[in-house]
């Protein structure tokens, strides 16, 4: 049974036509890839499945329930986390405050918050070390992580939505948010993760779909879309 | 003399803060520019003076100044939550500002009325220092309710929100936050705050129909001078424009308005997102 459908969404965005209906289905516990150019709607999507963008037609149905036009507090209490492109964190709270919001969203004790963020940490342990910094204070490595880290610390989850999670960073920083991925992949969190160009991809296995222009255009296992050198050349450029 | 209007200012800073400090989070939160928040300090300070008056007790004027909070809370579940448009909200706010003022000069005229608690009439002398009971009294009223913001807004999960959301508060929301909910309650903390600040005002300069449209300009520059949504920003700032206030009162009375606007002016030039404040993209 799909724990995620995405029924021929589509997005306008005042009068561009972003999403020209979009329709995926995802398993418990799959990692699915969303690849594609800039500007062909892979952060228009995500922003839609958490609920930051109504769409103008079509449905979402999360675990069986329809979650087209809720709220994103909603979503996120089904177990639905946001990892955005361009970090978006709380920058006048410490790295730990980012950590803690989510948790007593969620309704947990402040111990029991605590015992959580250890688990982060174990995954993060810079993060350990810059606890009582400005989340401002950090690079652009770190805050990556905390962003990541800030999704992944609810007991819940149960879909990552993930933007573009190693754009722009060192191959220090790519190789510890890899891990991370690896480590959720097998405890079987399902994930959505966009990419402009496959790093994740490579690594990680599972299916995805190239969006074009607010199209899926194509979609298979990773595995088959990396041995084909014409769809490689024609959205990645490589060989 | 200068002392008395350092005190003076002090208190008068605290009166300050607990008018503006409602207005910057319900800013930095909601980014609404509330223009009924002067009002509601005077509604706060008629209902003060009015149950004060008759019981002969600051306690109970002050309970009855904080239910503000409650017509704070009905106005932005009733009125505000329909449309978050910022101009709507500029409309509807205005609106009630006119709204309010001319109730209360229907109800209660234009003559100011005061009240003068027993026991805080007098001074304090120390040495050649000569310090007015009341102002005193609100220092330490005002420093109580301050602390106890700042417990609020920096232990609380509560004030963890707030101030998240107004880092971004379409993201608190991704995490599980109901920010609708965090709304109605800033709104309602920042009315309850102005309302109790109206009253405690009502000994040292009475209550007339616009005396909360007037403050509210002090209340504009000092966000402006402290940041919007600056909690540590809008403390410095009321202290520091309280006090120039009245120094200016005490030694240049001529220059009380104008100085205000000068400090604001000067912020505005070289720091536009206040002392403290964050640039909003």
């Amino acid at each position: 049974m799909a724990v995620l459908e995405v029924n021929d969404i589509r997005v306008h965005i005042g009068p561009l036509y972003i999403l020209q209906g979009v329709s995926i289905k995802l398993r418990k516990g799959e990692t699915f890839f969303i690849i594609g150019r800039n500007g062909a709607g892979k952060s228009t999507l995500l922003k839609t499945l958490i609920g930051f963008i109504k769409p103008s037609s079509g449905s979402i149905v999360f675990e069986g329930k329809g979650i087209t036009y809720e709220p994103p507090y909603v979503r996120a209490k089904l177990g639905i986390r946001y990892v955005p492109d361009n970090k978006r964190l709380f920058t006048s709270l410490s790295v730990e405050e980012n950590l803690l919001a989510p948790l007593l969203a969620e309704g947990l004790s402040k111990d029991k918050a605590m015992d959580r963020i250890e688990y982060v940490y174990n995954i993060f342990p810079d993060l350990k070390k810059l606890r009582k910094l400005k989340a401002s204070q950090l690079s652009g490595g770190q805050q990556q992580m905390l962003n990541l880290a800030r999704a992944i610390v609810s007991p819940n989850l149960k879909l990552l939505l993930a933007d573009e999670p190693v754009e722009g960073l060192s191959p220090v920083f790519v190789s510890k948010i890899l891990n991370a991925f690896s480590e959720l992949a097998n405890e079987g969190v399902t994930m959505i993760i966009v990419e402009t160009m496959p790093v994740i991809m490579k690594e990680l296995s599972g299916r995805c779909a190239i969006l074009n222009a607010g199209r899926v255009v194509f979609e298979s296992s990773t595995e088959e879309l990396l041995r084909n050198e014409i769809v490689m050349k024609t959205y990645f450029g490589l060989a | 003399m200068f002392v008395s209007a350092i005190i003076d200012g002090i208190a008068l800073g605290f009166i300050f803060l607990m008018l503006s400090l409602g207005l910057s989070i319900i800013f930095g939160l909601m980014r609404i520019v509330n223009f009924a928040h002067g009002s509601l300090f005077t509604l706060g300070a008629y209902l003060g003076f009015e149950v004060a008056s008759r019981t002969g007790n600051i306690a109970y004027g002050i309970l009855a100044a904080s239910l503000i909070g409650l017509v704070g809370l009905a106005m932005e579940r009733s009125l505000l939550k329909a449309k978050r448009e910022p101009m709507i909200q500029v409309i509807i706010t205005t609106g009630l500002m006119m709204l309010l003022d001319r109730l209360a000069w229907l109800r209660w005229g234009d003559v100011p009325h005061i009240w003068i608690p027993r026991g805080l009439e007098g001074v304090v002398r120390y040495g050649p220092i000569i310090m007015h009971s009341y102002r005193l009294f609100i220092i330490v009223v005002g420093a109580a309710i301050s602390v106890l913001a700042y417990y609020l807004f920096t232990k609380t999960r509560y004030g963890l929100f707030v101030r998240a959301g107004i880092d971004d508060r379409e993201m608190i929301q991704s995490l599980g936050v109901n920010i609708e909910r965090l709304f109605t309650m800033t709104f309602a903390i920042g009315t309850l705050l102005a309302g109790i600040a109206g009253f405690l005002l009502v000994p040292w300069q009475g209550v007339y129909p616009l005396i909360g449209t007037n403050y509210l300009l002090y209340a504009f520059a000092i966000v402006i001078i402290g940041g919007m949504g600056s909690i540590e920003g809008t403390v410095i700032a009321s202290i520091l424009v309280g006090i120039i206030q009245q120094l200016c009162a005490y030694y240049a009375p001529y220059l009380t308005e104008i100085s205000i606007g000068i400090a604001m002016f000067l912020v505005l030039v070289t720091r536009p997102e206040g002392l403290l404040g964050k640039v909003i993209e």
